[in-house]
């Protein structure tokens, strides 16, 4: 691809960007994603398949996070990582996000944070599967979030 | 400039290599768990830097893109987090952040290169030694 493709191109991602869609999956109930009482505190759980392959886009570009269910306790604190392949492959690790259920009350800070929209898209390409997990403060079993996954399609065309 | 082009480009478009990330990682002991920072016993005197990246430990050049602050303790009135580059106890300021929420995203990234440690730092309006623990936010692949 030549220079001036790529000028084209970040034209149309920018400024004439018709064509770009926002999509979010799983498309219908949302899959939660817990962890499994056998990881200890702060250490990555299993994953969880949130979509098989051929579902995304190809390419697709991972655009965030909406949580829709967080069932951690109280002044809780994790991390839920989103990445691409199958639960039983290797899989490639793209984002982390953090995100608490409620902090401490003498903070005067108690937002809940539900969305997290990514400056910088992360593109795809293939169509693979999305899995996620989570990391936490505490290590209580069967707590976590069910996540929906931001996804833009046709940027830069 | 071409090559400026070709950057923007690869972040807009062409960003399979993006990678989200927090800091501190496993490689920084403790299994990734946030790093608690601590004000001075003083109202709005800063505590010592703390460690939060070993030296070194930011492997490529990489993005502060922000912050979460967890497990406050102390009244907290008002406070503010300084970032910063360096070996604790010594600390180049980066930048400072005064407390109004306890994920804060910053809408200009701050560039850090390869072979940095990266520090913080807390001071609150109470006079009490109070305390929160602080992961960054990052990004990679640029």
């Amino acid at each position: 691809m030549g220079l001036p493709q790529e000028v084209r191109q970040t034209f149309q991602s920018l400024v004439n960007s018709g064509n770009i869609r926002r999509v979010v999956i799983p498309a219908g109930a949302v899959v939660a994603i817990v962890s499994d009482g056998a990881a200890a505190a702060n250490a990555y759980a299993a994953r969880v398949a949130i979509v098989a392959a051929a579902v995304i886009a190809d390419p697709a570009w991972l655009g965030g996070v909406t949580i829709l269910q967080d069932n951690l306790a109280n002044a809780d604190y994790a991390d839920l990582q989103i990445g691409t392949g199958t639960v039983a492959v290797p899989i490639v690790d793209l984002a982390e996000f953090a995100f608490y259920k409620d902090v401490a009350a003498g903070a005067g800070v108690t937002q809940f944070k539900q969305s997290y929209e990514m400056a910088f898209p992360i593109r795809i390409a293939g169509a693979p599967g999305i899995v996620g997990r989570i990391r936490k403060a505490s290590a209580a079993s069967g707590t976590g979030v069910s996540p929906k996954v931001i996804f833009y399609t046709a940027v830069g065309t | 400039m071409m090559v400026m082009i070709r950057r923007i480009f690869q972040v807009l478009v062409r960003s399979d290599a993006i990678r989200y990330g927090t800091f501190p990682t496993s490689a920084d002991g403790a299994a990734a768990l946030a790093i608690t920072i601590a004000a001075a016993a003083v109202a709005w005197t800063f505590g010592a830097w703390t460690q939060i990246v070993v030296l070194a430990g930011v492997t490529v050049e990489t993005r502060i893109v922000g912050f979460t602050l967890e497990n406050f303790v102390g009244a907290l009135a008002q406070g503010e987090v300084e970032i910063g580059t360096g070996t604790a106890p010594a600390g180049t300021l980066l930048g400072k952040f005064t407390i109004v929420g306890a994920d804060v995203t910053l809408p200009n990234p701050i560039r850090v290169p390869a072979g940095v440690g990266l520090v913080a730092r807390y001071r609150t309006s109470t006079g009490a030694a109070d305390t929160v623990d602080i992961k960054l936010k990052t990004q990679t692949g640029f």
